[in-house]
């Protein structure tokens, strides 16, 4: 069983999310304010945590904040439709995905199941390119020797760059296989995981960027040599 | 003086200054004012200063050659001729004409040569250079003028002639003085500054009114005129203090509009989301699909666009939106929104043809010139006539390069155009009973004004020749700084 975290100050809508997703096979428990989410998601033993931004006494960028200190929890963030900004920097603190809300209940569940499937998709061995070294098994990113903290969302879109080094991948295919969802029209958070991708990784020793925005096209993650 | 008396031809050439007529009025007015007091003055000080001076001397005259008289007449009756001659030496270190004394024996006291005229008249003989009876007279006249005669009898009956020649007029009092014109510039011109001065100080503040019920009236709620005007004590900064103090009521019932608004919006997500969640509860439980949940899906759906709208609409007003700076190819942006478009309308009948010339690039935030586009193109597709197309089309930047046009043109019915201006209105509809079936034309143009705004751009609304209504944007196309 999948033990997801809602944490949502409208209780009622709690409980109906918590029926709605235990039919769709996940358990879930809910909290009702920031600090209570941010402690909850430390203490116990999540897959998942669903995160409205609104919420009394800690809101969900502050307890995005907090988690990512010490945890790489796929995050779902639920933003007031229309709040671009909103949505921008919940990606930009760390959250994996964003879902304007109200939203379709059945798409919660998709990107639930998405944000998992990345989290337990780990096989072959360490992507290496230059001195990035991407190990799929413990999730784990070193650049120069030094680990980097890197979100769940930021794993997979690094993961589809270095498998595909030297080559043009869209924002299509990076939303697709790293995101695990199809782009929507207008949707900028494949832009802002890889500009956040971008600040974690630095440049290259010889000051060059790693990854570079192909206009119209996509990304790249370019080789050495 | 010169631009006040000439005649239209000046005067457009003053209306057409940035000073603003007032300022011209007060400053000419004003002006006109001071020339022609100074003028007026001048003219008048030299009339009375040129005329009364001989007079006034005259006077003078007469009163020394009096009060003489009778100083002479007691010094006769004290001390007898020789008094007399010690009197009138001893005057004669005393400025101004001598006083002559005749005695009865037709000489003068203290042996003084007599004035000619003085002579003759008492020889009782006729000046000599008489030539005419007219000329005489004048000349007669004046000589009586230049002299000033008393006649004092001594105490044994001897007569004495006191004689006291005028002083001269033109050395005493400076001839006439060169005409005052230097003065007179200076005055005009020193009234010219102050008069400046004067309309600038009257003029300012109500320009800085201007320009704030301006920008209050072109949207601007923060618009209010410098303290400075309002420190003003006087009529215009009280004015002024009206003037912030009503903008400030208005900023706040315009705020207290949109925060109503927007706690509304915000307040009707909540059971808008459980509303959502409820549905697809129900539709699990109903096993599939339902005619009526799929109805109540849709109105759910409907019911949060419309809040959408309704937040972003607000916050486009308020200037709340982040806009975002990237390289956009509007035509891109324009063939993804209308195939999308065409897709929906192709259900209905319908369809969007999209025309573009070729790549457009300009700066701005995609997502909302985007939705600014699929708005006015989704209002066209809503209103055009069943088996039409809306006409999307992209030219090609104008002549200068600085700005390109883009016409969304559809084949309805069109809108009255005294209405026109109020399509970009939120929720504005033309017709009650018509819009009641096409949803009206909501938020959508409303956002995509604010959208086109917030780039430096406009937006227009206006009747195709043939039917239908053709909305244009137009978007500067050199980098902008937007918001």
């Amino acid at each position: 069983m999948r033990r997801i975290l809602l944490a949502d100050d409208d209780r009622e809508l709690c409980e109906l999310l918590a029926e709605y997703l235990a039919g769709e096979g996940f358990e879930t428990d809910a909290v009702h304010d920031g600090e209570a989410a941010a402690s909850a998601v430390l203490a116990g033993d999540y897959a998942a945590m669903v995160l409205d931004v609104m919420m009394p006494r800690l809101n969900g960028f502050e307890v995005v904040q907090r988690v990512r200190e010490r945890s790489a929890l796929p995050i779902i963030m639920l933003t007031a439709r229309g709040e671009d900004v909103d949505r921008i920097i919940g990606l930009e603190m760390g959250a994996d995905d964003y879902l304007a809300k109200p939203f379709n209940t059945r798409e919660l569940a998709a990107r639930l199941r998405a944000v998992l499937r990345r989290g337990t998709l780990a096989p072959g061995e360490a992507l290496r390119e230059g001195d990035v070294v991407l190990s799929p098994g413990d999730r784990r990113v070193d650049v120069a020797g030094a680990a980097v903290p890197v979100t769940g969302a930021e794993f997979g879109i690094l993961e589809v760059l270095l498998r595909g080094a030297g080559q043009v991948i869209s924002r299509e295919t990076l939303c697709e296989q790293g995101l695990g969802r199809p782009l929507q029209r207008f949707d900028r958070s494949i832009d802002t995981h890889v500009s956040s991708l971008r600040k974690k990784l630095g440049n290259k020793p010889d000051g060059a960027a790693r990854i570079k925005a192909v206009r119209g096209q996509g990304y790249i993650f370019v080789r050495d040599g | 003086m010169v631009p006040h008396g000439s005649k239209p031809c000046a005067a457009r050439a003053i209306s057409s200054f940035a000073m603003g007529r007032l300022y011209w009025k007060i400053f000419l007015g004003f002006w006109a004012v001071a020339v022609t007091v100074a003028v007026a003055t001048s003219v008048t000080s030299n009339l009375l200063s040129d005329r009364d001076a001989p007079r006034r001397f005259q006077v003078l005259n007469q009163l020394r050659l009096e009060s003489s008289a009778v100083t002479a007449k007691l010094l006769l009756e004290q001390g007898g001729e020789p008094a007399l001659r010690r009197w009138l030496s001893a005057q004669r270190r005393n400025v101004g004409p001598a006083l002559l004394v005749i005695g009865p024996d037709g000489r003068e006291l203290l042996d003084r040569r007599l004035p000619r005229q003085v002579e003759e008249r008492l020889q009782g003989r006729r000046p000599r250079s008489e030539r005419s009876a007219g000329q005489q007279t004048i000349r007669e006249r004046r000589d009586l003028q230049r002299f000033s005669t008393e006649a004092i009898t001594g105490p044994d009956g001897a007569r004495y002639q006191l004689v006291l020649p005028a002083p001269d007029i033109r050395r005493l009092a400076p001839e006439r003085r060169p005409p005052r014109l230097t003065g007179l510039a200076v005055a005009i011109l020193i009234s010219g500054f102050v008069c400046w001065l004067l309309a600038g100080y009257l003029t300012r503040p109500l320009r800085q009114l201007q320009a704030a019920s301006q920008r209050l009236g072109a949207g601007d709620r923060g618009a209010r005129v410098a303290p400075a005007v309002g420190r003003r004590r006087d009529e215009i900064g009280e004015l002024g203090n009206e003037f912030n103090l009503m903008a400030e009521q208005l900023e706040r019932a315009m705020n207290a509009q949109a925060e109503l608004l927007r706690d509304v919006s915000h307040e009707l997500r909540s059971p808008l989301a459980r509303l959502r969640v409820a549905l697809d509860l129900a539709r699990r439980r109903a096993g599939g699909g339902s005619v009526e949940l799929d109805r109540i899906e849709l109105e759910a759906g409907r019911l949060d666009a419309l809040i959408g709208q309704l937040l972003k609409m607000i916050r486009l007003r308020a200037g709340e939106q982040r806009v975002a700076k990237e390289d956009v190819d509007l035509a891109t942006l324009l063939t993804a929104i209308a195939e999308d478009a065409d897709f929906e309308a192709t259900a209905q009948g319908r369809s969007v043809r999209c025309m573009v010339a070729g790549p457009v690039a300009l700066r701005g935030d995609p997502v909302l010139l985007g939705s600014a586009f699929e708005n006015i193109i989704r209002n066209g597709v809503l209103h055009t006539a069943e088996g039409t197309a809306v006409e999307v089309d992209l030219g090609a930047a104008d002549v200068d390069g600085s700005t390109v046009v883009v016409t969304i043109r559809d084949h309805g019915p069109g809108v009255p155009r005294a209405t026109l201006e109020r399509l970009f209105d939120p929720f504005f509809r033309v017709d009650d009973d018509r819009d009641r079936a096409t949803g009206g034309y909501g938020l959508g143009l409303a956002i995509a004004q604010e959208a086109v705004r917030l780039h430096g751009g406009e937006i227009w609304a206006e009747n195709a020749d043939d039917g239908g209504l053709r909305v244009s944007v137009r978007l500067p196309v050199s980098p902008i700084s937007p918001g």
